[in-house]
């Protein structure tokens, strides 16, 4: 097994981890922004969380190749491959290298998975109030309407409406 | 044309205005860290002008009192959302209790016992004759029983704990609505008292939002400011200056504290607020971990005893109950089984590690063994059905613990809302006050040059006669 593939793999992986930990700082950032309602903010956190989500599709694309090249190389199936078969292909140093970051990705993953849990209630629960707000209008709108008796003349601020 | 008496009228009336104005500002900025307080503002109108036949003159401003600024819809959510926490809250901790239970290091130690009981077999097959392995599977066979009777009880006692707040909370209830119709017929006796009205509002919504806490409730303003209150379901709590107290009664197949409204059982009707979570908790949280505890314990209790049953004990003789049997209240029913767990046998030759009869024989201990390994209880290994029962428990109170931090987010969203609109802005207080400031001086230098004015006429007059 190349050392240099290995050593990549593992880079890789740490950069998701690190990709991980700015989603969830970013989760966390942009939830103070909702309870703000600062909508300026929530869009360039979303906008922000979109790339980082885009960064991280973009590096479980490479993590996949190179996993597959190395049980190619391996000469072994890389479908169904356990984790401990995968890290035996690493050489001692990497196989403990590779096991840190993995338990660093898993306590992670867990971390941003809570985070999104509370985020998408957040939004579920924001969107709650928006339909109440908008029950309530279209429960009035009514009473804004034009009334028929005005329609054959109409105040200059009417036009629009 | 107004004279000038009706100018000083004016005047005066302006100066009368400002004044109240000013008044509401000062109330404003002394309340600005009362809790529940919302900002109100001063009613000015103009006043009804003077009509004289051809034309109609001004007549200057009125005040007609102050009005309260809050806005209604935002009020609902932050009670729907208060009753979602306090909901979660209540569920949470009396559910982080049972989770407690199920901790490897700080709980029963039901796992290990399990374990421990099981290795016992064991070790007795290494040498199913001596004592010591046989009095050792005995103590393993005590301690498991004494795990689950302990985590059973245990049970048992955070469900009577939190049975115990459901009562507090119904008084709790009851406390509020009794002061929310006494509110509601104070309102209704004010008739266009709009200041002390806005204050005895401000009230209302503050026992209204304590009682959210308590309950799920539907708030309909029946006119004047009084405030019809139903749960959600439509169990009534108010109507005008009556309210309708929620009564407790023991059920006579828990012992556990039914709800009633008026005579009829309304215990499975809420929906919110704290009693909800408690509720949930007790009638359907931790009964459901009873009774898995019971078939698991059921479970153990059949496998043991069946297979010592084909096994012969020490002295050659047919093996018997090695825990004492199940006995179920009712065909199919476990209930009780985790507590009333006991070792039937207390001479330690009785286990039957003998397959065949034989003293050195060790199939049966074996078979015993391996029990650990087997389906005990719903096609699954007694560890598996612990496992899943300690991570439904813990997923359970993780997936409330987000979803109240969740709502506990949407709560500060929806107050800073409310405090955008219905809090006081020292800046705004600052800037009308000066607003009124100077319409007072101004209206003060109306009635100075007046008083000029009736000076040099009354002069006037004078020097003419």
């Amino acid at each position: 097994m190349k050392r240099s593939e290995t050593q990549r793999y593992i880079e890789l992986l740490k950069r998701r981890v690190a990709s991980l930990r700015v989603t969830g700082k970013e989760l966390r950032e942009c939830r103070e922004s909702f309870t703000r309602m600062d909508l300026e903010a929530i869009r360039e956190h979303i906008s922000y969380q979109k790339s980082l989500c885009a960064e991280i599709r973009a590096l479980d694309d490479e993590l996949g190749v190179l996993r597959r090249q190395l049980a190619a190389a391996a000469g072994l199936e890389p479908e169904g491959m356990s984790v401990a078969g995968f890290v035996g292909l690493f050489d001692a140093d990497s196989a403990l290298q590779l096991r840190q970051v993995m338990d660093a990705l898993a306590v992670t993953q867990k971390a941003v998975r809570r985070l999104n849990r509370v985020y998408s209630g957040l939004l579920k629960r924001s969107r709650r109030s928006i339909n109440v707000l908008i029950n309530v209008m279209a429960n009035y709108i009514g009473i804004y309407s034009p009334s028929p008796g005005r329609s054959a003349w109409s105040f200059p601020w009417q036009a629009g409406m | 044309m107004s004279d000038l008496f009706g100018s000083l009228s004016i005047a005066v009336r302006s100066l009368l205005a400002q004044e109240g104005a000013v008044s509401v500002t000062a109330n404003n900025i002394s309340n600005i860290n009362t809790p529940g307080y919302s900002r109100q503002i001063p009613i000015l109108t103009e006043a009804p002008p003077l009509d004289t036949g051809q034309i109609s003159i001004g007549n200057g401003v009125e005040f007609n009192g102050v009005q309260s600024v809050r806005d209604n819809v935002l009020e609902l959510r932050i009670d729907q959302e208060t009753q979602q926490q306090n909901q979660l809250q209540s569920y949470v901790n009396s559910m982080n209790q049972v989770q407690s239970l199920f901790n490897d290091t700080e709980g029963s130690g039901l796992s290990d016992a399990i374990n421990t009981f099981f290795n016992s077999f064991e070790t007795l097959s290494d040498d199913p004759t001596s004592s010591s392995y046989r009095q050792a599977v005995i103590s393993a066979g005590q301690d498991l029983a004494s795990a689950f009777q302990q985590t059973g009880q245990q049970l048992s006692s955070i469900q009577q704990g939190v049975d115990q707040e459901v009562s507090q909370t119904v008084d709790e209830i009851n406390s509020d609505t009794t002061q929310l119709a006494g509110l509601n017929q104070q309102i209704a006796s004010l008739q266009g008292n709009t200041e002390q009205a806005g204050m005895l509002e401000d009230q209302q919504y503050s026992v209204l939002n304590s009682l959210s806490q308590l309950v799920d409730v539907a708030v309909t303003d029946s006119g004047s400011g009084s405030l019809t209150i139903t749960t959600t379901n439509g169990v009534p709590l108010v109507a005008g200056a009556q309210s309708f107290a929620l009564s407790t009664a023991a059920n006579p197949s828990t012992g556990f504290q039914d709800i009633f409204s008026q005579g009829t059982d309304v215990t499975s009707t809420f929906t919110g607020g704290q009693l909800a979570g408690l509720l949930e908790a007790r009638d359907q949280a931790i009964p459901s971990a009873l009774s898995n505890l019971d078939n698991l314990a059921s479970g153990i209790i059949n496998s043991v005893n069946t297979l010592n049953q084909r096994g012969y004990d020490l002295n050659g003789d047919k093996g018997g109950d090695f825990f004492q049997p199940v006995v179920h209240p009712s065909p199919g029913s476990n209930a009780g089984a985790a507590e009333n767990m006991a070792v039937a046998i207390t001479d330690p030759s009785q286990i039957a590690a003998s397959s065949d009869g034989t003293q050195g024989d060790n199939a049966n201990a074996l078979a015993l063994a391996d029990i650990q390994n087997q389906a005990v209880v719903n096609g699954e290994t007694a560890t598996d059905f612990y496992s899943n029962l300690v991570s439904t428990v813990g997923n359970d109170v993780s997936s409330a613990t987000d979803e109240q931090e969740a709502v506990g987010l949407v709560l500060t969203q929806l107050q800073n809302q409310r405090s955008d609109i219905s809090g006081v802005s020292l800046d705004e207080e600052a800037a009308n006050l000066i607003q009124y400031q100077r319409a007072y001086e101004a209206a003060a230098d109306v009635v100075s040059t007046i008083d000029q004015l009736t000076d040099t006429m009354i002069q006037t007059i004078s020097a003419a006669t």
